[in-house]
């Protein structure tokens, strides 16, 4: 299976931009996540993708083949709604074989395949029953043997599970991920999710202010954000203001640190110093380390798994989060490993 | 009955019952007075009412009658509560018939009607006994009328009906309100005499279905009928002779003819209910209006044809040939309706309008 | 779909409140059927007004060959009305439904404000607009589209056109609130199921929407049997519907009986004919 290549998609809706020139190419039988906070256009470039909006400008391939120009009804896409949108006036075996129905395959081999769908999703013999039925979880499983049935090049889910509790949430992040492996199908799940993109994707789209801000896979994402915006949108961070001293270090808090920079960066350019929480170690006496600061610790939050300390350094307020013995207003040091620390233009 | 007013929903009937209840607590003299809502109502209370007020001191209270027959149906429905929802009303004749044979009308004290001596005999309504139990109100034509640009020559008879004139007619709808029976037995037969023998109705039924195939509108409504006439859409056919002149001299391209057989009198008497409580001033009123001058009044205001003989009035030829005629009318069968109603109107439906 | 469950009202007041309805329906519409049914069986005295009695000669009458010709031509001329008045509406508010909720409210407040026309308004209207001398007909000569202007009123297909006018603002906002329930993305899902437009209209939108259309069916056909102006004024004698005849006995013949008669055989004709209709419409879903 090819590629996805989108190509410099815009979107507007009226005077609402949804899309500002998005170009991606998305690996092929890979599980792929759209992740974004809500309105940044995850669902706009899902629905492009399967046809159900036209854009602005822009064009959309599937290796060579160009999808944007073929309808809706023959992209061969399958899709999950976030409401599921399942048939009412349809049982749940009839569901899940409207396409092959539409594609004129006969009963009988319909409903052999119905029942092998709901195999693979686990709710063998439900295939009688009526949609006002099932429960949220059912419901969800088949929507997605429909968008399975007729084997698509492409699998689309928009929130597939923000509908369902927690735990059955977390449960079917694990299951739908085994799936993907299984079926070996280009899939595409929208979230706002951080915690159920790490969990799931092979590579994530992470998507801010109608624009693609990064794509990744998870670890390079979280450990290697490009920007401020994916900094702050994945995990907690400290951003430290600092300074660029030289192309080897910057200034910040009072302190200087060695840090790689990018290249790009002029000497005495304002940027962000950005470690994350659990990066930084917390000392009661000065550490033999060269990249440590000074402070005093203002409030401790316990967190059940883990403990979480505000330190004050040089009037900011940083983060730090490890177990350890101290209390608050003692004296303590902190200090970080300068390969944890991202430099992030502001 | 209906005039000159737009057909109204029969639920006003519980609402004029509630507002019949007369909560007259002043010691002055007031009357309630019962006529056709619309043009009949605004007239009488724009000219005639004022009136009588300033003669007699007596206020009026106007109270507008459904359409149809409602009206009487609430009378009678009142009265039988002891109610009535207004102490004179003006009812059509086949009404009167109907009230009297349910003995819904007090019978009228002819001592205190001194100008009874004016009013034309045949619209003093009497019962069986022979006792007085309405007078007449006011009278109408029911005329030959067409369109004076598609019929530059006014038709003479209402056999004008019966000739190569398709669909071009507007006529009344029902058998109880045309007298198409009665003019269709004056024109090819021997009048309303014809009407009362069986061959003779069969025959009159028969000559006027002819006219059927000449029918555009069979009207109810005569607003409907007279836009249409105006226009020129339907271009003949019956219709009021005092609205129709006041149409012509509106501009409007029509004109009303008496044809040579006369011209349908209709009228509305006063009469007043049994459970009607101050039956002095009901006399008072219905004296009143019996006067040559109020019927010269009421002939140029309302415009309605005189109930009271011609040689009283002081009308000129012209005001009086606006509202009448001299040619001898045809008068309704009223008692033919009524008695035999079901099975006329039937008939009708099926033969002649079916 | 979902199945609302509702607590138990924790004082009285609720229970007291519940037995309103009921009053109402009792005062507004079982008295005066009560009534009525009474009436159709009371005496008719021809040449005054009735009497209470328990004859059957009213219905005797009511069931003669031309009032039963009159009971299917109204049956006939409301169906007929409803399902082109259907036919418009649903179209109509399928779309209307799916525009920008801003967009609908105008044309919501235009057809809410056709509903307040009365029924004397309507008719009045359409037979100017039908007729020879004033009518559209002389729009159209003047487009050279026709010769010489035409009478199309009193006639079926103006008395028609009227009824369907009146009722449509009521299909549109009957149907209004299901088809803007429908959910888009089930059309939606049909797409990326492969089915073209034309497909999933018929056998997605047609099928979710069909109990509304079959409710919206039978309330403008028991709408427009009641009408008893537009045919009589837009109709010619063969188009007059029984209500126009029962108006006839009532106002204008003083027969109370017989018109109660014929209103209740008209009630039972009309609510059979609904029931008849629902059944089937569930029965095949
Ligand atoms: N049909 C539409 N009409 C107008 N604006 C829309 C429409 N769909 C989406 N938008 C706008 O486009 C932007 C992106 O929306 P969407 O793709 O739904 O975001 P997400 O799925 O990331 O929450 C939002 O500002 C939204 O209001
Ligand atoms: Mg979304």
């Amino acid at each position: 299976m090819p590629n996805l290549i989108i190509q410099a998609i815009s979107k507007r809706f009226g005077q609402t931009v949804a899309l500002e020139d998005v170009s991606l190419t998305l690996p092929e039988a890979k599980l792929i996540c759209f992740l974004g906070p809500s309105g940044c256009g995850k669902t706009t470039l899902l629905r492009l993708i399967a046809g159900l909006e036209q854009a602005s400008s822009g064009k959309i391939f599937l290796g060579e083949t160009e999808l944007s120009a073929i309808a809706a009804h023959k992209r061969n896409i399958g899709m999950v709604f976030q409401s599921f949108a399942l048939f009412p006036h349809l049982n749940v075996a009839n569901n899940i074989a409207y396409g092959l129905k539409i594609r004129g395959v006969d009963k009988l081999t319909r409903l052999k395949r119905a029942e092998e769908l709901l195999e693979l999703v686990q709710l063998s013999g439900l295939g009688k029953r009526h949609i006002s039925q099932l429960s949220g979880g059912q419901r969800q499983r088949i929507a997605m043997a429909r968008a399975l049935a007729l084997e698509p090049d492409l699998f689309l889910l928009d929130e597939p599970l923000s509908a369902l509790d927690a735990k059955l949430r977390e449960a079917m992040q694990v299951e739908l991920k085994l799936l993907q492996q299984r079926l070996g199908i280009t899939t595409i799940v929208v979230t706002h999710d951080q915690q159920e993109a790490m969990t799931m994707a092979d590579v994530i789209v992470v998507m801010g202010e109608n624009r693609v801000q990064q794509i990744g896979a998870p670890l390079e994402i979280y450990h290697k954000p490009k920007n401020r915006f994916v900094a702050d949108f994945i995990g907690s961070n400290n951003f430290i203001p600092a300074l660029v001293k030289d192309t080897q270090s910057v200034s910040a808090l009072g302190s200087i640190f060695e840090i790689a920079l990018p290249k790009s960066l002029k000497v005495g350019a304002q940027v962000a110093l950005s470690i994350r929480p659990e990066k930084l170690q917390l000392y009661s006496s000065e550490p033999p380390k060269s990249s440590k600061l000074a402070g005093t610790i203002k409030f401790i939050r316990d967190l059940g798994s883990t403990v979480e300390t505000f330190v004050e350094v040089a009037g900011h307020e940083l983060s730090v989060k490890g177990i350890q013995h101290l209390a608050t207003g003692d004296k303590v040091w902190l200090s970080f490993d300068p390969a944890d620390a991202v430099i992030l233009e502001v | 009955m209906k005039r000159r007013e737009f057909i109204k929903l029969a639920a006003t009937t519980g609402v004029a019952a509630v507002t019949g209840l007369n909560l007259n607590f002043a010691q002055e003299r007031s009357l309630k007075v019962g006529v056709y809502g619309g043009y009949f109502k605004d007239s009488f209370d724009a000219n005639i009412f004022p009136k009588f007020t300033e003669d007699t001191g007596i206020k009026v209270e106007s109270v507008a009658e459904p359409t149809g027959e409602a009206w009487i149906v609430q009378l009678e429905t009142a009265a039988k509560a002891g109610q009535a929802p207004a102490d004179v009303s003006m009812i059509a004749q086949g009404s009167m018939l109907r009230g009297m044979n349910s003995g819904l009308w007090a019978a009228l004290d002819e001592s205190k009607l001194s100008n009874l001596e004016f009013v034309r005999e045949q619209l003093q309504n009497k019962d069986a006994e022979g006792k007085l139990i309405g007078v007449g109100a006011v009278s109408w034509y029911i005329t030959l009328v067409s369109n004076t640009d598609v019929f530059p020559e006014a038709p003479t008879s209402w056999d004008e009906l019966w000739k190569d004139h398709k669909n071009q007619l507007g006529l009344l709808a029902l058998s109880s309100n045309s007298y198409l029976l009665e003019i269709t037995a004056k024109t090819f037969f021997e009048g309303n005499a014809t009407l009362d023998t069986e061959e003779g109705l069969n025959a009159v039924f028969a000559k006027l279905a002819e006219v059927k195939n000449n029918v555009q509108l069979w009207y109810r409504d005569e607003g409907q009928f007279q836009q249409a006439l105006q226009a020129g859409e339907i271009p003949m056919g019956q219709y009021y002779h005092d609205v129709t002149g006041l149409a012509a001299a509106d501009g409007f391209p029509v004109r009303s003819t008496f044809p040579k057989e006369g011209g349908v009198l209709d009228s509305g008497s006063w009469a007043v209910s049994r459970a009607v409580k101050k039956l002095d001033e009901a006399h008072e009123y219905i004296n009143w209006f019996s006067q040559p001058s109020i019927q010269d009044l009421v002939a140029r205001s309302v415009g309605t044809a005189p109930t009271v003989k011609r040689e009283f009035l002081t009308l000129s030829e012209d005001e009086f040939a606006a509202v009448s005629s001299d040619i001898e009318p045809i008068i309704p069968h009223y008692a033919l309706h009524l008695n035999r109603g079901d099975e006329i109107s039937q008939r009708w439906s099926e033969e002649i309008t079916g | 779909m979902n199945h609302p469950s509702y607590g138990k009202p924790k004082n009285r007041w609720p229970y007291f409140l519940l037995t309103y309805p009921a009053i109402m329906i009792l005062l507004l519409f079982f008295v005066p059927l009560c009534i009525m049914f009474a009436l159709s069986f009371f005496k008719r005295i021809q040449s005054a007004f009735f009497e209470p009695a328990f004859v059957f000669e009213n219905y005797v009458r009511a069931f003669s060959t031309f009032f039963l010709q009159r009971i299917g031509v109204s049956l006939w001329v409301a169906a007929v009305a409803a399902f082109i008045c259907l036919l418009i509406a649903f179209p109509f508010t399928f779309f209307l439904s799916r525009l920008r909720r801003s967009r609908q409210v105008p044309y919501l407040v235009l057809l809410i404000s056709i509903l307040s026309l009365s029924e004397v308004i309507i008719a009045f209207s359409w037979s100017l607009l039908l007729s020879k001398t004033s009518g559209i007909s002389n729009l159209l000569v003047a487009l050279k589209l026709l010769d010489a202007p035409v009478s199309w009123a009193p006639g079926f297909v103006a008395m028609l056109s009227a009824l369907v006018y009146i009722s449509l603002p009521l299909a549109i906002i009957v149907l209004y609130p299901s088809l803007s329930r429908l959910d888009v993305s089930l059309t939606e899902a049909a797409t990326t199921l492969g089915a073209s437009p034309i497909v999933s209209f018929f056998n997605v939108v047609l099928p979710n929407v069909r109990q509304a259309l079959l409710t919206t069916f039978i309330l403008v056909f028991i709408f427009v049997l009641g009408s008893y102006l537009i045919p009589q004024v837009l109709g010619r004698p063969e188009h007059w519907t029984l209500p126009v005849h029962i108006t006839d006995q009532a106002l204008l013949k003083s027969n109370m009986p017989l018109a109660a008669a014929l209103a209740m055989l008209l009630l039972i004709a009309s609510a059979g004919l609904s029931l008849l209709t629902l059944r089937l419409g569930r029965s095949q879903l």
